[in-house]
């Protein structure tokens, strides 16, 4: 079965005309929604074929533990924040989950997800609490086939739930794409790979192409940029350890403060004015937060970034963008033609629709495109009208 | 400097001493205080032109000059805010922390008579700790912290008075004991917290703040910190002769005619008061309470008429060193806590060593 792969961007180095872009698109997206259903044909198919044989399949991680199921799980239980969506969006449906990190049923909730799949309401969450310790009672409560866990901070997360006979698969978060890995090896854990094939496909195309359009981008036409992992009551940069500044500068910007060795650090304002970038990012988990309380802090007044009204809330869709999340690529279509508007001219009512229909099997409703883009809290930043024009 | 120090050098015991003797001891006593006031303001002319933008140290001076009127200047707007919002509210605020939670436990150390007491001791720290973790959790905005935290501040010293309190008086050793109690219950209550705080980001947001921090020190805080030092300041200052009697013990200061019961009653309150406005603008900044009284003792001995001001303007000073040292040191913030601690220790330990010769033994 062939993936296919969302559009590449539309590079336009001339004025962008609307309507020749959605001519462009629309053939595109029929062309896509076709090759879906065929696809989801022949893997019926296919699926058909294979009842009965009942092959066991061994997934193995990254970190070497593997788990042979003889079915595929259909009631796992991801508990580090970013798996919970995932755990949605490769099998394509809520019923593959039993239970989800709090701050992942959080974005839940006030994204789209919670409309697409009411029942996630009721989602129980007390399986895994700070620090990514589980707690044992309410995870067998659940009943859950496959246990998602983080691997890299230690033994203490993962033995109470071996000692308690669940199998688990392990995940690392690293200043990489990690979600590479971590989609084939949900996709054969769910028993879908193909659709995992499509969602990595699609991951790898997109950022494929931005990075092709970025080709022979200079130094000096990078811009620089601040991703507040908080604002208000602290100040935290993204550091160079990361996903969030691996994406920045996989989008053709700098990361003022890839010389932090953390994923995030408290920083005080003054070096944020020392460090004076061009365009600062706003994390979307405090959700009220929105540009203007920038544009309003009187000690940042002299930024590039405020002067110039570059600051940017991070969108969320089915997920928060900005995170290694299925939605990932939409967030690079975002980052990309935020710091290179000159480069990128993408279709959002489009890329969204089809990446919900194809993630989710939902059409989102019309109104919901411009609350995922955060077009209220972003109108007042410079080019944001782009965003709208859809 | 805004650190206020009363500069009084209260002559004790100068009966045969003749006229021109007394105003000799005045005089120099008064350059002593004269110079301790000099060197807190110098320490803080010289961190105001430190810092991670580069300002060259005369902008700092002209910008300084500018803003009194003395002068005109075409210094950067950028450089302007940097030294007048960014690292002026910081480093007023660190010299009346220092110098509230210096205060502070030397009259803790003098009325629980006992060198190992700081502010900690009376359940107002993890009370304010537990106040601004939950603000953080549940609420999110600076407000909301600085008054969470000093709301149960003073409910923890509360709980302490409370809990201690047998048969209408509260005996030092109920207190120390109720204050462990009490500290032992919020502490728990933040793990709590932490516990189910989300670990991305708010998780961070709250072990940072309870380690402690002037990075986003605003005037604003500086004002919610002013009145709380001022408040305790003054009821600390006015009872100043109290707590010299009451650190005789409890015995001797009932049989000198002092109301023991609501004396240390109302210097826990101004303690409480002070170190929960301490706590709610910048977390928690551990060791200058426990140390700094120690470093004033060894200076001026143990009237507490000297020895109070004497421990803030130590505590002003070297919380105003720590702080430039947490904030230039490297791109990332340094929690001011494991500074503290760091220098802290080690000093303490030197100076327990040396208590044994003096100091106490005069007390």
């Amino acid at each position: 079965m062939s993936p296919q792969h969302s559009s590449s961007p539309s590079r336009q180095d001339v004025e962008i005309n609307p309507a020749k872009a959605e001519a462009k698109f629309i053939p595109n997206k029929i062309v896509k929604d076709t090759l879906l259903v065929a696809s989801f044909l022949g893997l019926a198919a296919i699926a058909g074929a294979t009842i009965g044989k009942a092959d066991d399949v061994t997934v193995t991680d990254v970190n070497g533990f593997s788990v042979t199921l003889t079915e595929p799980s259909q009631r796992s239980a991801p508990l580090p924040p970013p798996l919970g969506t995932f755990a949605i969006a490769i099998p394509g449906d809520a019923d593959h989950l039993v239970t989800a990190h709090p701050w992942s049923k959080a974005v839940m909730m006030q994204g789209s997800l919670a409309g697409y799949f009411p029942s996630l309401a009721d989602l129980p969450t007390g399986a895994v609490g700070g620090g990514f310790a589980p707690n044992i009672e309410e995870l067998l409560a659940t009943d859950p086939d496959l246990v998602f866990q983080v691997g890299f901070i230690g033994d203490d997360v993962l033995a109470p739930i071996i000692a308690a006979g669940l199998p688990v698969l392990t995940i690392n978060v690293t200043a990489n794409d990690d979600a590479m890995d971590w989609i084939p090896m949900m996709g054969a854990a769910y028993g879908v790979e193909d659709r995992a094939d499509w969602i990595l496909s699609w991951r790898k195309e997109t950022l494929a192409s931005i990075t092709q359009t970025l080709a022979g981008l200079g130094d000096e036409d990078r811009p620089t940029v601040a991703h507040l992992a908080r604002y208000g009551d602290a100040l935290r940069v993204v550091g160079g350890g990361h996903f969030r500044s691996w994406q920045i500068e996989a989008m053709g910007g700098v990361n003022v403060a890839s010389e932090v060795p953390q994923r995030s650090a408290e920083i005080s304002a003054e070096q944020l004015i020392a460090w004076d970038p061009e365009i600062i990012l706003l994390n979307a988990f405090q959700p009220d937060l929105m540009p203007q309380m920038v544009y309003d802090d009187p000690v940042l007044q002299s930024l590039a970034a405020v002067r110039e009204r570059r600051v940017y809330a991070f969108p969320v869709g089915g997920d928060r963008w900005e995170a290694p999340v299925a939605e990932s690529p939409l967030g690079w279509m975002w980052l990309s033609e935020l710091l290179h508007p000159d480069r990128f001219r993408w279709d959002y009512t489009a890329e969204i629709t089809a990446a919900h229909e194809m993630l989710y099997g939902q059409t989102p409703p019309p109104n919901a495109i411009g609350r995922m883009l955060k077009l209220d809290a972003n109108q007042g930043s410079t080019g944001y009208e782009r965003f709208s024009a859809f | 400097m805004s650190v206020s120090a009363p500069s009084e050098a209260a002559p004790q015991s100068v009966a045969p001493a003749s006229i021109g003797l007394v105003w000799a001891r005045t005089a120099l006593a008064s350059g002593g205080w004269l110079l301790g006031c000099a060197a807190v303001a110098v320490i803080g002319i010289v961190a105001l032109g430190l810092g991670r933008y580069a300002i060259e140290p005369l902008d700092v001076i002209r910008i300084l000059l500018s803003r009194i009127g003395f002068i005109e200047t075409d210094v950067s707007d950028t450089a302007r805010r940097v030294v007048e919002l960014v690292r002026a509210p910081r480093i007023l605020s660190a010299a009346l922390a220092g110098a509230i939670l210096g205060m502070t436990g030397a009259a803790l150390q003098g009325i629980f008579r006992n060198p190992l007491v700081g502010p900690q001791i009376i359940g107002v720290t993890s009370g304010a700790s537990f106040g601004g973790a939950l603000a953080i959790l549940l609420v999110g905005t600076t407000a909301a912290t600085v008054g969470f935290a000093f709301v149960f501040g003073l409910v923890a010293v509360f709980l302490v008075y409370t809990i201690a309190r047998v048969g209408g008086r509260a005996p030092v050793l109920m207190l120390v004991l109720a204050g462990v109690v009490v500290s032992a219950a919020f502490t728990a209550f933040v793990s709590l917290i932490k516990y189910v705080a989300d670990p991305n980001d708010t998780l961070p947001a709250i072990v940072y703040w309870l380690m402690g921090s002037f990075a986003t020190a605003t005037y604003d805080k500086l004002f919610i910190l002013t009145l709380a030092v001022l408040g305790s300041v003054l009821v600390l200052h006015a009872l100043r002769f109290r707590i010299n009697i009451m650190s005789l013990g409890e015995e001797e200061a009932t049989a000198l005619g002092i109301r023991v019961e609501p004396t240390r009653w109302a210097i826990l309150a101004a303690v409480a008061l002070g170190v929960a406005g301490v706590v709610s603008v910048a977390g928690v900044v551990g060791w200058v309470g426990l140390v700094m009284p120690h470093l004033a003792r060894m200076i001026v001995g143990p009237d507490h008429r000297k020895l109070l001001p004497a421990a803030a303007l130590a505590g002003a000073g070297y919380l105003i060193i720590v702080d430039t040292l947490a904030r230039t040191m490297s791109a990332a913030e340094i929690p001011i806590g494991i500074l503290t601690a760091l220098v802290g220790a080690p000093v303490f330990a030197v100076l327990l060593r040396r208590l044994h010769l003096k100091g106490w033994g005069r007390g």
